[in-house]
């Protein structure tokens, strides 16, 4: 998956995936605050988009 | 008429005249010298409609599924590519083996009828090959019952692999930029999906009664759209190229199906899909050691 975003040009950041079982709402929210925070420098996407 | 249309004709005679098959499959002359159309043939009389020349490339996998619940066979003339898509079908269990009877026609190689069309019969010699031809590794049927004539010798005009890596090259603005293009013209008519032997899914996620993408034609659709339909084949795409052939607005659908074959290759271990009916699916099947990465 993250091969082929890149292959059509989003940024590779953008994607992750990660194993979190349901019983595992800390490792959840720590995930979600990560990639937030690794998201936020790189802006809103603005590819795959409609024209603008 | 050449040796292999003879031969088409005597065999499709002779298994109508026998009753072994209720009917059969081939490609006839169309309206132009480019077209050559898919004819279903029921009389032992009619067999002398069927062709081969340079135009024969529809693959006619897809047509068995709707002639699947007929109590007889049914018989159908295969290149390397339409072998490789009934394979798809029977492995992914939407044909029966034994209902199906298989000529296969080993294939030079087809051309490219949308340029035919643009240069005239006068210029016909320098109609090139279709596309999905230049990248053909198994011109020669895999499957077959009867064979007519001679394996032609496999010859690889184009790495499918090699446009792949000088795309990767590209930057990530470029890319989105190719794609945003190429799609922008996609008029999401599903002529792809509906053309693809490995699409056999009975109902679909693009259908009219789902809901989980919008049927309006724009750019971020159409763009879904194509990715996601080349997810839903991942690992079970043939290669044949019937897609990228089929669509009216030239949208190159095969890099984008190469590209995931590549990965597959890279992640998974050489694989090429539909060349044996049984065997496990890279993606259709857990090992312990997969690689996360393909997610």
């Amino acid at each position: 998956m993250q091969r082929m975003l890149e292959f059509v040009g989003i940024d590779p950041e953008r994607f992750q995936a990660r194993w979190v079982s349901g019983s595992e709402s800390v490792k959840f929210a720590t995930v979600i605050e990560e990639l937030t925070e690794q998201i936020r420098p790189l802006g809103p996407n603005r590819k795959l988009r409609d024209g603008e | 008429m050449n040796q292999q249309t003879a031969r088409m004709r005597e065999i499709a005679r002779e298994l109508l005249e026998k009753k072994e098959v209720e009917m059969v499959i081939g490609w006839e002359k169309g309206t132009f010298f480019y077209n050559s159309t898919p004819v279903f043939i029921t009389k032992p009389e009619d067999a002398d409609k069927l062709i081969w020349d340079d135009y024969c490339a529809v693959n006619f996998a897809k047509l068995l599924m709707d002639y699947r619940y007929l109590d007889g066979k049914v018989a159908v003339f295969v290149k390397g590519c339409d072998a490789r898509g009934v394979n798809r079908l029977i492995q992914d269990l939407v044909i029966k083996r034994e209902k199906i009877y298989l000529i296969g026609m080993p294939c030079p190689g087809m051309k490219d009828a949308k340029i035919a069309a643009k240069l005239g019969q006068e210029k016909e010699a320098e109609v090139p090959l279709e596309g999905k031809c230049l990248y053909c590794t198994h011109p020669n049927p895999v499957i077959y019952d009867v064979l007519i004539g001679d394996e032609v010798p496999v010859e690889i005009r184009e790495d499918r692999f090699a446009r792949i890596k000088e795309f990767e090259e590209k930057s990530s603005d470029e890319k989105a930029q190719f794609w945003a293009s190429q799609y922008d013209r996609c008029i999401r008519c599903y002529a792809c999906r509906n053309v693809c032997p490995a699409c056999n899914c009975r109902s679909c996620v693009f259908d009219q009664n789902q809901d989980w993408l919008e049927r309006a034609v724009d750019r971020s659709g159409n763009q879904f759209y194509g990715l996601v339909r080349a997810f839903h084949v991942a690992g079970r795409c043939i290669e044949c190229g019937e897609c990228e052939r089929a669509c009216p607005m030239g949208i190159p659908i095969m890099l984008l199906k190469h590209k995931i074959s590549k990965d597959i290759n890279e992640l998974f271990g050489e694989y090429e899909a539909g060349l044996d009916p049984e065997g496990d699916l890279p993606l259709g099947m857990y090992k312990a050691d997969d690689p996360d990465e393909f997610m």
